[in-house]
């Protein structure tokens, strides 16, 4: 070959081979890219290797067209110069016309030998596969792991010793329980949040194989899990929020992960119509409808209790009727109506009365259902519209006992005495039987408070119903906080109201017109003198009653002066006494009395209103956090308040979880910095305390002793 | 001395010339043929212009002000062009700048180019290392002013429990944030108009916290952030006289108060007629009284306090002891008259009228309507409207305050009972006797690798940084009683001072409109003060010798010819 053509083919074959590369470079890079994706840098360097070999291949077949033959058809096409006799110059020898030829060929080498043979890049390959290399290898690289590939940065943080396993990939499925409606779903890492019942199953992987594995609960039973091919399985139905640790032989401590379960909340109830919970009857209404819509995050169960209770009566004297009737509800799974149909007439719902109902429903949950009491809605039918009815009949006149006083009995006597010669004697006998009637009246009225029995249809004892009679029935049971105030008496008092078996006995008068809350002896409304003074009276009244009835007044005046003058002994001394109810009074301190001193007596303190201050191992820990980044903790003593505050703390198990951790790895700050911000919000705000002021320096203090 | 020098310079010049000048006359006298009259003259007029020239040219006059400017870019200076006669120099924070010359710091640049009779400051301002007195009439020409922080005023060491407030100023609108330890936002609210905020959350127990203040612009994104350093301490709580007339809720909440708070608080109720209830009562003199902090009195007790108890109250206030006054009614004229020898002069009739507090507890309360009268006095709580609640005013060592609330043990019953304290707390903090020393503090925001300045240092003291390094600061003994000492920050964090205290080193790039705002503001100061001072010294430069040398030999030079002449 002529040595001035001979870098045409070199030039060619370089320009083949990278023209291969370009195109072939950025495909085998995205193959790596994904290979280390899935494979990790095995996976990566095969890739790479295959395509190597791959592209070196196609790269000489590529160069190999670039021969001699080649050659010639490229200057021949390409050289006009030549004449399309490229060839001549590579025959090894020549004579004649074609030497001729040849001679002149070679005079014009300097052309040929500047032509520009290379073959063209492949314009449009390049980009293509540049731009699809480029969009696969970001995208390998970046998009964000599939669920349960990576288990976050912890994972990465704790080293493990070689050959040690580690957890490469974890996979929680969770499944509801089946009355929530949701289907199970897979989640990748760790950490979960799940329906209450829901059954958690693990898959963990780890790399290499460890003997065994399993899931520590601190606190609770661990669950181990089975092996099965290359992972590792096992599930348990949970009820409350957890901590667990995935523990196996020869692995790192790993940091606690969290389950953390919702749990299943009560249905709410919510009245619809009407629109307040008390209604008054509409004139000329006998129907009713309350409607309540009940919603529930799972489900609301189709059928409810509607507790019905009707009131009749007045004042103190109200019975109540209850009954329950079932009601179906209509709508979806989560939100229900409930439409209660009532017709007033067949309750027996009356003037004066009150109907309350009230919705019990329960939601769908399994296998203990939550049933809630919505709210009372009351309808009332006011008794002034029984009147306004036409039911004036039924209101009953009550009028005032009037009796004559013994002293206007003594008077009428001796004023009868004195007509005795101008009246007939029937007219002195009827009128002196009606001043016995009187006096008769006014001894049974006195005889009420000795505990006498009334006698007679004028006996006008008194028979007003008391809160203490127990004749009434009275069903509490529906309402229950205000019958509760009204029922103490007859269940705690621990003494017996009594309903008129022993009227003889002074206490029970007491039981019936007062209120003794004391015991039976301490508790006289007369002292005994005052009641014997009343007895004779009372005799004494008698025995004028008797004189006045057979028409003698005037052997009924001494009687009658008698009882006057006891009567009126008895109201001097009347006084009533109560047994003292006293607090316990410490005893007068009899030397320092009414001496002014005071030496000696220490000032009460208040008790502590706020709780004792037992936030101290969290202050505690919290400021050794802050102060330097490797103090030491009173953890157990954290962890311990932790679990006695679970109740108050927002976030029980974060705190436990971050004590955890910065237990087990004592260097990490940023675990430290996390527990410290936790522990702030579990801090409970003390009392503002005083802060004092700066003193002034000696110059301010001229400056404000000048100002005065 | 050199005016001297000068002087016998030109004498002796002077006695030079006219030595020449007689030499001339006499060789002209004793000469056989005497040249022309004009040489004579020439040789006579050329002498003395050779003294004269040769004293300025030994002592060249100064030259008022040359033309021209010294322009100093600082971070920020905008390329632009440039008058003739300019002198460009960029700072090291300046950015890159044709046709500048790189100077160190400003103080290098005046030294370098003393020339220029004007300086022009460029771009964002003088750094703390530039802020030094300009030697010229200076301009300014800032950049825009920032949009973020400009101003903030950290919060004191407070009190467990304790509430603070964090104030500052944005150069735009928006919104600000405080956010606490935990990451909530405890504190919101929008920038007023005037671009300043206010923002206050409570303290806990005893310890270092920081919250963080954002700023945030009208869409919702983080402008600047900048943490807020909060030591909390647990202080000596002061000592309290409560003297009342008759037992009431209010005392009662306060006694309660002061007791979960920590405070010995003595209640001492004289109900008159010789009954005394509460705790045992104590001898009000001056020898009690030192031992006191604060006496908290109504008026009824007032009135039957003895003259020699409220001469003792009196001086005991002079000498540091607080006093609040405490209406229970319409007072009564004596007992203005003797609050108002107390420097509390009250105005108003007592009615009582109904108020809110500002804030989350929208509960009503009632007030007497009095007020301090004179205009010297300092409210203190105010309520939704604005109107103070309170108020002292300084009584010698002491203050005297005046709280017109009826029924603050309203805000205890309704459950507030934090807002309660917070009240009494302000109250109390305010008025009682101050503490021994607050032990040392940082002047402004100290930020790493800025020098920051200690204040309250009394005796040696050591600074521990985070690290645990050690450093004493040297105190500046020419600062007198208001001792302080500089210390350069390493290590951005809590710092420990040997007395005690806390303070917190911001990172270098915390708020940097903050720093910014600040260098500014110095920027402006430095060339309003530079005004006057180059007014008041006329710039003078020394002048050139050499317009004088030369003529000096042009005059020499003819001398010489001519000279030669008449010889030959």
């Amino acid at each position: 070959m002529i040595a001035a053509l001979a870098h045409h083919p070199r030039a060619a074959r370089q320009r083949a081979v990278l023209d291969t590369v370009a195109v072939g470079l950025p495909v085998v890079l995205a193959l790596a890219a994904l290979g280390l994706r899935w494979f990790q840098g095995v996976g990566a360097i095969a890739v790479l290797v295959v395509g190597a070999l791959v592209l070196a291949g196609i790269a000489m077949r590529r160069a190999s067209r670039f021969d001699q033959t080649w050659l010639t058809a490229a200057l021949d096409a390409r050289a006009p110069g030549l004449e399309d006799s490229s060839d001549l110059l590579f025959r090894p020898a020549v004579d004649g016309l074609v030497a001729l030829q040849r001679a002149r060929l070679e005079a014009r080498l300097a052309e040929a030998a500047a032509v520009d043979l290379r073959p063209d890049w492949s314009r449009r390959w390049i980009p293509w596969t540049a731009g699809f290399g480029a969009l696969v290898i970001l995208a390998a690289l970046f998009w964000p792991p599939a669920s349960g590939v990576a288990l976050g940065p912890e994972e990465a943080e704790t080293a493990a010793a070689p050959g040690a396993p580690k957890v490469t990939n974890a996979k929680l499925r969770i499944t509801p329980p089946a009355y929530t409606g949701q289907r199970p779903y897979d989640q990748g890492g760790l950490d979960a949040r799940a329906p209450e019942g829901s059954r958690i199953e693990w898959t963990v992987s780890f790399r290499p194989h460890p003997d065994a594995a399993s899931l520590n609960f601190p606190g609770e039973a661990s669950l181990s899990l089975r092996s099965d091919g290359g992972r590792w399985l096992g599930g348990r139905a949970f009820e409350r929020s957890a901590l667990y640790r995935v523990e196996a032989p020869g692995l790192a401590r790993q940091r606690l992960h969290r389950l953390e379960i919702i749990p299943d909340a009560p249905p709410v109830v919510r009245v619809v119509t009407p629109d307040s919970s008390l209604t008054l009857i509409a004139p000329g209404q006998t129907r009713w409808s309350p409607v309540f819509e009940v919603r529930d995050d799972y489900g609301v169960d189709g059928a409810a209790q509607l507790r019905i209770t009707v009131t009749k009566g007045e004042g103190e004297n109200i019975t109540t009727a209850q009954r329950t009737q079932p009601l179906s509800g209509q709508g979806a799974g989560r939100l229900k109506r409930f439409t209660a149909a009532l017709d007033l007439a067949r309750e027996g719902l009356a003037p004066g009365g009150d109907m309350i109902v009230q919705l019990v429903v329960g939601d769908n949950r399994v296998p203990r259902r939550h049933t809630v009491e919505g709210p009372s809605v009351i309808l009332r039918w006011p008794a002034a519209m029984g009147l306004a009815d036409g039911l004036d009949g039924m209101a009953k006149q009550v009028m005032p006992v009037y009796f004559r006083s013994q002293r206007q009995i003594i008077i009428d006597a001796e004023a009868l005495i004195a007509q005795r010669g101008k009246i007939t004697p029937d007219a002195f006998l009827s009128r002196s039987n009606s001043l016995g009637a009187d006096q008769a009246q006014l001894r049974l009225r006195y005889g009420q408070f000795m505990g006498e029995k009334a006698e007679g249809e004028s006996g006008g004892g008194l028979d007003l119903p008391t809160n203490d009679a127990p004749a009434l029935p009275t069903d509490d049971a529906p309402a229950a906080t205000p019958a509760k105030a009204e029922a103490h008496h007859d269940d705690d008092d621990g003494h017996d109201h009594g309903g008129g078996a022993n009227l003889n006995d002074m206490t029970d008068v007491v039981a019936k017109y007062g209120h003794a809350h004391d015991t039976g002896d301490a508790a006289t409304l007369f002292d005994p003198g005052t009641r014997s003074t009343l007895a004779q009276a009372l005799d004494a009244m008698w025995d004028s009653e008797r004189a006045l009835r057979q028409g003698k007044p005037k052997d009924a005046l001494p009687h009658a002066y008698k009882a006057l003058n006891l009567l009126k002994t008895a109201q001097q001394a009347g006084r009533i006494f109560l047994a003292r109810t006293p607090p316990k009074l410490p005893p007068v301190d009899l030397s320092r009395r009414l001496t002014g001193k005071r030496e000696g007596i220490a000032p009460g303190h208040l008790a502590p209103a706020t709780r004792d201050p037992a936030d101290t191992p969290a202050v505690e820990v919290w400021r050794a956090l802050g102060d330097r980044p490797d103090a030491p903790l009173q953890l157990d003593a954290l962890a311990r308040w932790v679990n006695a505050n679970q109740k108050r703390l927002a976030d029980p198990l974060a705190l436990s979880a971050a004590i955890d951790t910065v237990r087990n790895e004592p260097r990490c700050q940023d675990c430290r910095r996390k527990l410290r911000a936790l522990l702030w919000t579990a801090l409970e705000r003390p009392p503002a305390a005083v802060s004092r002021r700066d003193p002034a320096d000696a110059r301010g203090r001229r400056y404000l002793d000048a100002l005065r | 001395m050199s005016g001297s020098l000068e002087l016998w310079t030109a004498i002796l010049i002077a006695i030079v010339t006219i030595g020449g000048i007689a030499r001339t006359v006499l060789r002209r006298r004793s000469a056989d043929v005497r040249g022309p009259a004009w040489r004579f003259a020439a040789l006579i007029a050329l002498q003395i212009l050779g003294g004269a020239l040769l004293h300025p040219t030994l002592f060249p006059p100064s030259v008022a002000t040359p033309p021209g400017r010294l322009v100093v870019a600082t971070h920020g200076a905008k390329p632009a062009l440039r008058a003739s006669g300019d002198v460009l120099v960029a700072l090291p924070e300046a950015g890159p700048l044709p046709g500048a010359v790189r100077a160190p710091d400003l103080g290098s640049a005046l030294r370098l180019y003393p020339e220029p009779g004007r300086l022009r400051i460029e771009g964002d301002g003088l750094t703390p290392r530039d802020q030094i007195p300009l030697d010229r009439p200076a301009e300014f020409a800032p950049s825009p002013a920032p949009r973020g922080l400009i101003a903030l005023t950290p919060p004191k060491p407070l009190a467990p429990g304790g509430c603070f407030t964090v104030a500052g100023q944005v150069g735009g609108g928006g919104g600000v944030e405080l956010i606490d330890p935990a990451g909530a936002v405890v504190d919101q609210a929008a920038v007023a108009a005037d671009g300043r905020f206010q923002l206050s959350a409570a303290a806990r127990a005893p310890g270092l916290a920081l919250f963080d203040l954002r700023l945030k612009d009208a869409a919702g994104r983080t402008v600047e952030q900048i943490e807020i350093p909060i030591e909390t301490r647990a202080q000596r709580q002061p000592r309290v006289l409560v003297l009342a007339g008759a037992p009431s809720a209010e005392t009662k909440y306060l006694r309660r108060w002061a007791q979960d708070a920590g405070i010995a608080l003595n209640l001492d109720i004289d109900v008159g007629a010789g009954v005394a209830l509460g705790d045992p009562p104590i001898p009000i003199t001056r020898a009690t009284l030192a031992e006191i902090d604060l006496v908290v009195v109504d008026d009824r007790r007032w009135e039957s306090l003895s003259p020699g108890a409220r001469t003792a109250l009196a001086a005991a206030t002079g000498e540091g002891l607080g006093l609040l006054l405490r209406p229970t009614g319409p007072l009564s004229a004596a007992t203005r008259r003797d609050w108002t020898n107390m420097g509390m002069a009250t105005s108003g009739d007592g009615e009582v009228h109904a108020f809110r507090l500002d804030g989350p507890t929208n509960l009503e309360l009632s007030r007497y309507d009095l007020a301090q009268a004179g205009r010297d006095g300092v409210p203190m709580i105010r309520d939704k409207a604005g109107a103070p609640l309170a108020a002292w005013r300084p009584r010698g060592q002491g203050r005297v305050g005046l709280w017109i609330v009826v029924d603050s043990y309203g805000l205890a019953l309704a459950g507030h009972t934090d807002r309660y304290g917070e009240m009494w707390s302000e109250l109390f903090s305010i008025l009682a006797r101050p503490s021994d020393g607050p032990g040392v503090w940082v002047d402004g925001i100290a930020r790493l690798g800025q020098r920051a300045t200690l204040r309250g240092v009394r005796g040696p003291i050591r600074v521990v940084d985070p690290d645990g390094v050690e450093s004493r600061p040297v105190v500046d003994p020419a600062a007198g009683p208001a001792a302080r000492a500089a210390y350069w920050p390493r290590r951005a964090g809590w710092h420990r001072v040997s007395d005690g205290a806390r303070f917190y080193v911001h990172p270098a790039d915390a708020a940097p409109s903050l720093a910014w705002a600040a260098d500014r503001q110095a920027t402006l100061d430095a060339v309003a003060a530079s005004v006057t001072r180059g007014a008041r010294a006329i710039r003078t430069a020394p002048g050139s010798s050499w317009p004088w040398a030369a003529g000096l030999l042009a005059v020499l030079g003819l001398l010489w010819w001519l000279e030669r002449r008449s010889r030959s």
